[in-house]
């Protein structure tokens, strides 16, 4: 009798120090378990898988890409959503996913600074053999602007939080101005206070 | 003395079960074939490697079909439960020869199905190297 609850309490004490341990530990990148109803990685990889298999997948845009590879310019996200996201984050995947299939290029101006600079000094300190030179005004205007909008709808009602996120995506065609193409992800995430802890 | 016994047992227990963590609990897996008329031909194979998960979806149905010259995979699941169900699932891409293509950065992706209820899932190959993929599916955690 007396060693059983020996054993309890060194059984006890054993998972309360075992649970009490700190430890890092890599986790898996792509997991999809949500901590919280803020905007987390797997929303942003949701998003961009969700837009570029829709574009992908559009019969007109299957069918232009098949014989070339247009030029895209990628456009600011517009966040309306009540927190402060890293929105680049998500068209920089979108981009990233676009290339490695092949049916896009792109341009990129926000290193335009440095491109400039670079070729400046090509072209203007003599250390660069002017039949290697690159010269200004010769690159690719885009074909194409990628355009989005992100939005957030949060509600409270006693224990039970829900934030509903919509990112619209378009892609616009500059010489036209037609919209080309243009889908939407939607993600809901319910967080309920449980009635016992936080 | 029956119920101290019973308490260590739990305690054991308990911390049995603190200590599992989520695997695929099912993993479908289609390799695409062309036949002599050009017609694709599809061998699946499902993988149940958790009984629970087993007793509470099927995989029903694998296809695909190309978009271009990509390949979109589709996937029917047909839930055997009355309650709605969270799972996680991802697809995992293959070129002809079998090497991996997104094998490090394919996602898991939530699903719910409602009771009973039949969905389906798709996923795109991530270039056009893509013939052969596999579906993982577990629980959500």
């Amino acid at each position: 009798m007396k060693r059983i609850l020996l054993g309890c309490t060194m059984l006890l004490a054993l998972a309360l120090i075992a649970g009490c341990a700190s430890k890092v530990q890599y986790g898996d990148a792509g997991s999809a378990t949500p901590l919280s109803v803020d905007f987390g990685s797997s929303d942003l990889q949701q998003i961009a898988e969700a837009m570029v298999d829709s574009l992908l997948t559009f019969p007109p845009i299957v069918e232009m890409t098949t014989q070339r590879r247009p030029v895209i310019a990628v456009d600011r996200v517009k966040n309306k959503t009540m927190q402060h996201i890293d929105t680049e984050s998500i068209t920089d995947s979108i981009r990233a996913k676009l290339m490695r299939s092949g049916k896009f290029r792109f341009i990129d101006r926000t290193t335009d600074d440095a491109l400039i600079e670079e070729l400046t000094i090509q072209q203007e300190s003599g250390l660069v053999d002017p039949r290697t030179a690159v010269a200004f005004g010769q690159q690719i205007g885009a074909e194409f602007l990628l355009t989005s909008n992100f939005s957030e709808i949060r509600q409270r009602q006693g224990s039970i939080t829900d934030t509903y996120y919509k990112f619209t995506m378009t892609l616009r065609n500059l010489r036209t101005g037609i919209l080309e193409w243009s889908d939407e992800k939607e993600i809901r995430k319910t967080f309920k206070r449980s009635t016992f802890g936080r | 003395m029956q119920l101290l016994k019973l308490a260590a047992l739990l305690i054991v227990g308990l911390i049995a079960l603190y200590g599992c963590s989520p695997t695929a609990g099912a993993e479908g897996r289609a390799k695409v074939g062309w036949r002599d008329d050009g017609a694709p031909m599809l061998n699946t194979k499902v993988v149940y490697n958790s009984t629970s998960l087993s007793r509470k979806v099927a995989i029903e149905e694998m296809t695909s079909s190309k978009s271009g010259d990509m390949l979109l995979a589709q996937v029917t699941l047909r839930s055997k439960a009355g309650e709605t169900l969270s799972f996680q699932y991802k697809f995992e891409w293959f070129d002809l020869n079998g090497l991996a293509l997104n094998a490090s950065s394919a996602i898991w992706k939530p699903l719910i199905i409602y009771g009973k209820e039949s969905k389906t899932i798709q996923g795109l190959a991530p270039d056009p190297r893509g013939r052969d993929y596999k579906l993982l599916l577990r629980d959500a955690e």
